[in-house]
């Protein structure tokens, strides 16, 4: 069934001067990918990967769904790309980077000897183009390159970025997908034309694309890393149903299946597939809509957290996969405060709680779930168990994935699930999109509204320092989780389950393939 | 015979009109944005907004509707919202496939059909037309999706031997075997009531007067079978196997969904998801063309094959 | 011809074709189908009634400790991911299932019949305009005016049974137009008309008792192919809404967990889908066997 709300999206800022680049260590989610690499990579090969949804775009600056963003992330390069563990950027198109002295622009070195599929060098004008055509008012990532004021290219290498004001995350901005550097003017075509043969630098390009069924990439010869990618092309299928995609598995149809059922991940570490659990930068919750009674009162907010069974949660719905959250930032990223001690599971702190409250003999509510999911219908059943329990008699209703959508962003819900993933590396998009009101989702639709956090998010953005950073982002975190205008539920992994001949197949937390590394045993 | 066609084919229209306009209707009372399905939750309502403009959508639905009846009635079919893209191209990929299902559903469920009606009609045993009637009811009782599923698990995975869904892009001899355990599954789903209609029209047929007239002639029993029984049965049995088919446009569906077919059905299915009206309509009114292109040629060999029709 | 005195029983199946069965006397006169298939019916009829005293727990309490349990022990059935009883969910979702599936018939059957009727009886444009309704209905892939009307209507049991209803009463009508047609130049009927009786006693003294029986046996596959709809909109997430029990959602429920083995929890619900139509279906064959003989 159709996917949820939200993209996800990373960006990383570090670079430079910045000493305190945060821990290397991965977050949340389990340990790294059982691709081990074996042996030398051998070229050749074709992979093809089933996944549960159809590519929508491969415009950089059109699409929001997953999908597209990764299928897109092996066609385009950008200045930078995050690094493994999540924690920042490194080089990619863009070899060096620095802040100016006034801090008000930021200057990118380019790689020589770049080139796009169709064999044109890469340079400086390229990559003016496709900022400004990410920065136009009508694009959906379009406010991550609000703060962009103008756009240099004083040499063929060298772009210049000035910022309306000092912008630490520019960086990690420029490894934003919807950043991608595509060839200046559409290589003289249209916008549409573009659209149906999109051409890009990165390790592979389109060949042939079925809209809504599959879509088939082969290897760059242009690409600027020498020896790579070894895979001679990737396939991507449409399989919606997730029995189908692991049987293709299983069968050796396919050889990575995207997002498996979580009860299936025993089975399928079998003996010829392989089961890859990679952090993720997803982070759940369960949300209440502040803007109507008895939501409006924190202590049935409170009462709520308390009474949900995080361990419980993971354990039944998610098999396990996911660890109980803290804060709403994720441990991918480095904002990321174990400090925080949200609400703990009690039932009897939870009727305390409501007893408190102006409802405290409890109260009749709805939680309303995405059509075909699965793992919303089961937590909203868990959720609407324990809820029973201390006086809150919760209904479950049901609308299909593009009603909720409508619903939340309107308001029209008691309570209801919702989930976030980064698009770029640096925390400033989530600390807004999760935590503030006018951060993009209205603080994860629940309406909390809480004005001293958007002053200290702005602040933040104009230090450089770290540490200086983190300070802040504790504090804003733990004003929310004072707050309780929602329940941070868990970090999820992401799971792929794949072929045992699949090597080095090991995503990004910001969820990038990353193909370019990858390679068949069997080729 | 020629004014009988123009007849009915005059009668197909008001059709055709009802079921567009059923659908634009239904859809557009169905909540949910496109704009903003399309657009995702990060982007901002000016964006949204915008989006609405472009697409004429926020305009007032009398007007939509008579923007969208003359774009149809002069062939233009326009982008799909989510693929931004030209609908035909869309189509002419995916119809063929839900044709060839279609097509092949309808071959397994009358091989299977036929054989299994004649059997349990005339055989000597009981109990053969009681297995029969026992297949029957347990087929019919069993979900589509359901006997997908279960025939990839066994048919697709431990045997191997066919692929557990998806459709290869090139190559027909691929594509038609990547279709066998879909068509298997679709044919199973008409057989039951195709089996039971046969078996009655068998067995009023061979009670009438013309088949004992045949016997009394002397005629042994497997010549009246076949000149009179099915021969006469076969018209009965087009007319049960037509309105199936035509049922089955719209039901490919979930067998599409199951076996991940790049079809019409699952083109609708996303489109509805999608709220992307275009497609739906689209989509709408190729299903209602191909219904009633079914039921001419269904009406059309029947009356071809009994005469007593045609005097309509 | 019979043999008295022995087991052996010849039975004419109505082709012409003698038959031989070893059953005894009492069977094979009979209408066994109509028999078996409603005793079946009966028996699921009362397991799903008598569900709460039959069953010891609430088929909506969740113990995730005791999740995906197999057969026997505390669980009769076992438990589903949420560690709730199945054989608690199988009836009490039975109850569910066949109520708003026979429900579900009622008002097309209703409709349907009394449309046909007059639709038939009438004749002239009434009865072109009637049909072209119907066929417009037809001619609308099934699932998705389903699936729509859901989504406009919401979701839950009302919503199922008028989505259901909307299109359901097209095979009644034309199953009753059919025979009314046929019907009228019937001389009784002609006769009835010569002599002057009014439509309204006409049609609902004369032709209905004569045309419904064909309805009536349709209804009975008309159930079994509701509780498909059913079914199959949950798999769609469609369905009736958790945590009320019913096979559908059973069944989709337990899709998820078939790739890691579990087969329990869509094959149990699957078998009692499965039961039911086969007590109906078998019904539904006694009743047109036993009324074909009455004609």
């Amino acid at each position: 069934m159709k996917k949820s709300l939200v993209a996800a999206a990373g960006t990383a800022v570090l670079a430079l001067a910045l000493a305190a680049c945060g821990g290397g260590g991965s977050g949340g989610g389990g340990g790294g990918g059982a691709s081990a690499a074996a042996g030398t990579p051998k070229e050749g090969g074709n992979l093809v990967m089933a996944r549960a949804d159809e590519v929508q775009s491969l415009v950089p600056w059109v699409p929001t769904d997953n999908a597209s963003i990764w299928t897109l992330e092996e066609i385009y390069d950008t200045l930078l790309v995050p690094k493994p563990d999540g924690h920042g950027v490194e080089a990619s198109v863009a070899t060096s980077w620095s802040q100016s002295a006034d801090k008000l622009s930021w200057t990118f070195r380019l790689r020589h000897g770049v080139k796009f599929s169709n064999g044109q060098p890469l340079t400086s004008a390229d990559v003016k183009f496709s900022l400004e055509q990410a920065s136009k008012p009508n694009t959906p990532f379009y406010f991550i390159d609000q703060v962009i004021k103008s756009i240099g290219t004083p040499d063929p290498y060298t772009v210049v970025i000035t910022t309306k004001q000092p912008w630490s995350p520019l960086p990690a901005d420029m490894a934003l997908f919807a950043n991608s550097i595509v060839p200046k003017n559409y290589d003289g075509e249209t916008a549409a034309q573009f659209a149906q043969h999109p051409v890009g630098s990165g390790p592979f390009a389109l060949s042939s694309w079925v809209k809504g069924q599959s879509i088939k990439l082969v290897k760059n010869p242009h690409y600027w890393q020498p020896g790579k990618p070894y895979l001679d092309s990737v396939t991507f299928t449409v399989v919606a149903d997730a029995n189908t995609r692991a049987t293709q598995i299983q069968s050796g149809q396919a050889q990575v299946d995207e997002f498996p059922a979580y009860s299936s991940i025993s089975a399928l570490n079998a003996a010829n597939t392989k089961v890859g659990i990679f952090d993720s930068s997803r982070v759940d919750y369960f949300v209440m809509n502040n803007r109507k009674a008895p939501f409006t009162d924190p202590q049935v907010r409170l009462a709520v957290n308390e009474a949900i069974d995080r361990a419980a949660l993971i354990k039944t719905v998610q098999f396990g996969y996911g660890t109980p959250a803290k804060g709403y930032m994720s441990p991918v990223l480095w904002a990321y405060a174990p400090s925080i001690a949200p609400p703990a599971y009690s039932l009897s702190a939870s009727k305390a709680s409501l007893a408190k409250s102006k409802y405290p003999t409890g109260f009749s509510t709805t939680i309303t779930v995405a059509a075909g999911n699965d793992i919303q219908q089961s937590a909203a059943q868990l959720i609407q168990a324990s809820l029973a329990q201390i006086g809150i008699k919760a209904t479950i209703a049901t609308l299909d994935p593009s009603a909720l959508s409508t619903a939340l962003q309107n308001g029209n819900f008691d309570m209801s699930f919702a989930y976030q993933t980064t698009d770029i590396v640096d925390p400033d998009e989530i600390i807004r999109f999760a935590g503030l009101y006018n951060g993009g989702s209205n603080a994860m639709y629940s309406g909390y509204n809480n004005t001293e956090l958007e002053t200290l998010a702005d602040k933040a953005d104009t230090l450089s320092s770290q540490t200086a950073r983190q300070q802040v982002y504790d504090q804003i975190q733990e004003m929310v989780n004072q707050a309780n205008p929602y329940a941070a539920l868990y970090y999820s992994p992401s799971v792929y389950a794949f072929g045992a001949d699949v090597q080095d197949f090991h995503p990004y937390p910001t969820g990038n393939y990353n193909l370019v590394g990858t390679w068949l045993s069997s080729s | 015979m020629l004014r009988y066609l123009g007849h009915r084919v005059l009668l197909l229209i008001p059709v055709v009109f009802g079921v567009i306009t059923i659908s634009f209707f239904l859809m557009h009372m169905s909540p949910g944005d496109p704009a903003r399905t399309l657009l995702g939750p990060k982007a901002s309502q000016h964006s949204v907004d915008l989006l609405r403009h472009q697409w004429g959508l926020d305009r007032g639905l009398g007007w939509q509707y008579l923007h969208f009846l003359g774009a149809t009635v002069t062939g233009q079919l326009g982008d799909s919202f989510y693929f931004a893209s030209p609908i035909m191209q869309l189509l002419r990929l995916r119809i063929p496939v839900t044709l060839l299902l279609m097509l092949m559903g309808a071959i397994f469920a009358v091989v299977i059909a036929v054989p299994l009606s004649v059997v349990s009609t005339t055989s000597r045993h009981s109990y053969s037309a009681a297995v029969v009637r026992g297949f029957n009811a347990v087929v019919q009782g069993m979900p589509t999706f359901f006997i997908g599923s279960m025939l990839i698990l066994f048919l697709g995975l431990k045997a191997g031997a066919f692929p557990a869904g998806g459709y290869p892009s090139s190559g027909f001899p691929a594509q038609l075997r990547a279709l066998i355990l879909p068509a298997f599954t679709v044919a199973l789903g008409m057989v039951p009531l195709l089996v039971r209609s046969l078996n009655a029209s068998m067995t009023e047929i061979s009670r009438s007067e013309f088949v004992a007239f045949g016997r009394a002639k002397g005629l042994d029993r497997g010549r009246v079978m076949l000149r009179y029984v099915i021969r006469n049965s076969s018209i009965a049995g087009i007319s049960i196997l037509g309105i199936q088919v035509a049922v089955l446009a719209g039901g490919t569906l979930v067998v599409e969904q199951v076996f991940a077919l790049p079809g019409m059905g699952s083109l609708l299915m996303d489109a509805i998801l999608n709220r992307d009206y275009p497609v739906v309509q689209a989509c709408t009114l190729t299903f209602a063309i191909l219904v009633v292109l079914i039921y001419l040629v269904t009406d059309l060999l029947y009356a071809a094959l009994d005469p007593r029709v045609r005097q309509v | 011809m019979t043999n008295a005195g022995t087991t052996v029983a010849v039975i004419d199946n109505g082709i012409g074709v003698p038959l031989r069965t070893w059953a005894p006397r009492f069977l094979r006169a009979r209408n066994l189908q109509l028999y078996a298939g409603g005793l079946l019916l009966l028996a699921i009829v009362a397991l799903v009634a008598l569900a709460p005293v039959l069953t010891p727990y609430n088929p909506a309490a969740t113990d995730p400790l005791n999740a995906l349990q197999g057969f026997g022990g505390a669980h009769l059935l076992g438990t589903d991911n949420l560690g709730r009883d199945t054989w608690s969910r199988l009836l009490y979702g039975g109850r569910v299932d066949l109520t708003i599936a026979f429900l579900a018939v009622l008002v097309p059957f209703v409709s349907g019949v009394l449309i046909g009727t007059l639709s038939g009886y009438a004749g002239g444009w009434l009865d072109a305009i009637v049909m072209r309704i119907a066929d417009i209905v037809v001619a609308f892939p099934f699932y998705v005016l389903v699936i729509t009307l859901v989504f406009v209507l919401g979701s839950g049991e009302r919503s199922i049974f008028i989505a259901i209803s909307t299109v359901s009463w097209v095979a009644y009508a034309r199953i009753v137009r059919a025979e009314v047609l046929v019907l009228r130049k019937r001389e009784f009927i002609e006769a009835g008309r010569a002599s002057g009786i009014g439509t309204t006693r006409m049609v609902f003294r004369h032709v209905l008792p004569n045309v419904i029986t064909q309805a009536i046996v349709y209804s009975m596959s008309d159930i079994v192919m509701n509780i498909g709809v059913i079914v199959t909109l949950s798999y769609f997430g469609l369905g009736i809404v958790p945590p009320t029990p019913d096979w559908g959602g059973m069944m989709s429920n337990g899709q998820q967990f078939l790739a890691g083995g579990y087969y329990s929890l869509t094959l149990v619900p699957a078998a009692a889908v499965v039961l039911t139509s086969l007590a109906l279906s078998l019904v539904g064959d006694g009743l047109a066997h036993a009324l074909r003989i009455h004609r």
